[in-house]
């Protein structure tokens, strides 16, 4: 069964983030807002579903990241999340927090079997 | 001396002198209103530069036993694995009928791909017209780790952010690229 399909985001710590905003704004061209800036792609080649990669810049003390020590976390896109959830359930794997759902999407932490927090995504483009 | 002069100002000289600070505000003030201007009209002259990262062309990150990572992921989140980790692909943005990779790698703990970044984790952006992105970000004073190396499946430069991060710029070449995993048997994640 088809689980993650796509990157939705890549987030990493940093020690200021709206100066680093400005570094890749500035030498990259990667023009972030407050909650950073989309890539914008297609799932279909005639062009018709839109997907997107966030990247995003957190304080040191985002507690977005925890329980992992990581200073980055990956966004993974993911089809049937509440299916999914139940199946990591049974698997053993940990579930860090309860399903939320905004007009966006809904939105899961878990944790790989070496610390790094996962979000997943099931998004709604 | 200055005192004793100034005391004997007459009101006269005093008029021409208050006619010369006015005059000499009203300079100083035109001069700093253009230089604003200047700089503004220059700042958005490089507020729409020409397109520099276009995608997320890779995320690569540490870990202890990139094996067993590559396996849970394969065994929990799906992923259809090869030895170098995983391949995502999508169309892209600019125009639907390209078709754009990001590739998504475990390494090992010790590897110096990430050096003399110090980080858990590298992200690779996709680019267009590395030559003159990298000729740019030279004169900008950023710090390029490397020279531009040129494979078949694009161009390749490191450099490095502010804080420290290493970055992997790549200007890719998707056609070849997907012809290399194809290659290796390689199925990509849709």
């Amino acid at each position: 069964m088809k689980k993650v399909t796509g990157i939705g985001g890549i987030f990493f710590k940093c020690k200021d983030p709206n100066k680093m905003k400005e570094w890749y704004k500035t030498h990259l061209g990667i023009d972030a807002g407050q909650y950073g800036a989309s890539f914008e792609w297609y799932e279909d080649a005639e062009g018709k579903k839109k997907g997107l990669t966030q990247w995003n810049l957190n304080s040191e003390t985002a507690k977005l990241y925890e329980p992992s020590a990581k200073d980055f976390m990956i966004n993974y896109r993911v089809e049937n999340l509440e299916t999914l959830v139940e199946e990591l359930k049974k698997e053993g794997v940990t579930i860090v927090d309860k399903m939320e759902t905004y007009d966006y999407g809904k939105f899961v932490h878990i944790l790989d079997e070496e610390g790094n927090k996962i979000q997943l995504w099931e998004p709604t483009d | 001396m200055t005192c004793y002069q100034s005391s004997s100002y007459s009101s006269k000289t005093l008029q021409t002198m208050k006619n010369r600070i006015l005059l000499t505000l009203a300079f100083i003030t035109t001069f700093f209103v253009g230089f604003a201007f200047r700089s503004m009209t220059a700042k958005n002259g490089s507020v729409a530069p020409t397109k520099k990262v276009t995608g997320i062309g890779g995320i690569f990150f540490r870990c202890k036993d990139p094996k067993k990572v590559r396996e849970w992921y394969a065994t929990h989140l799906g992923f259809l694995a090869n030895q170098y980790g995983a391949v995502f692909e999508w169309r892209q943005g600019a125009d639907s009928s390209k078709k754009g990779f990001t590739q998504w790698s475990p390494f090992n703990e010790t590897t110096k791909y990430f050096e003399p970044s110090t980080k858990d984790f590298m992200i690779n952006y996709r680019v267009e017209n590395l030559e003159d992105l990298v000729g740019q970000l030279k004169k900008d004073g950023v710090t390029i780790t490397d020279k531009i190396e040129t494979v078949e499946y694009g161009k390749f430069a490191h450099i490095m952010d502010i804080e420290g991060n290493k970055i992997e710029l790549w200007e890719p070449n998707d056609i070849e690229f997907e012809k290399l995993g194809q290659q290796i048997n390689a199925k990509t994640i849709k």
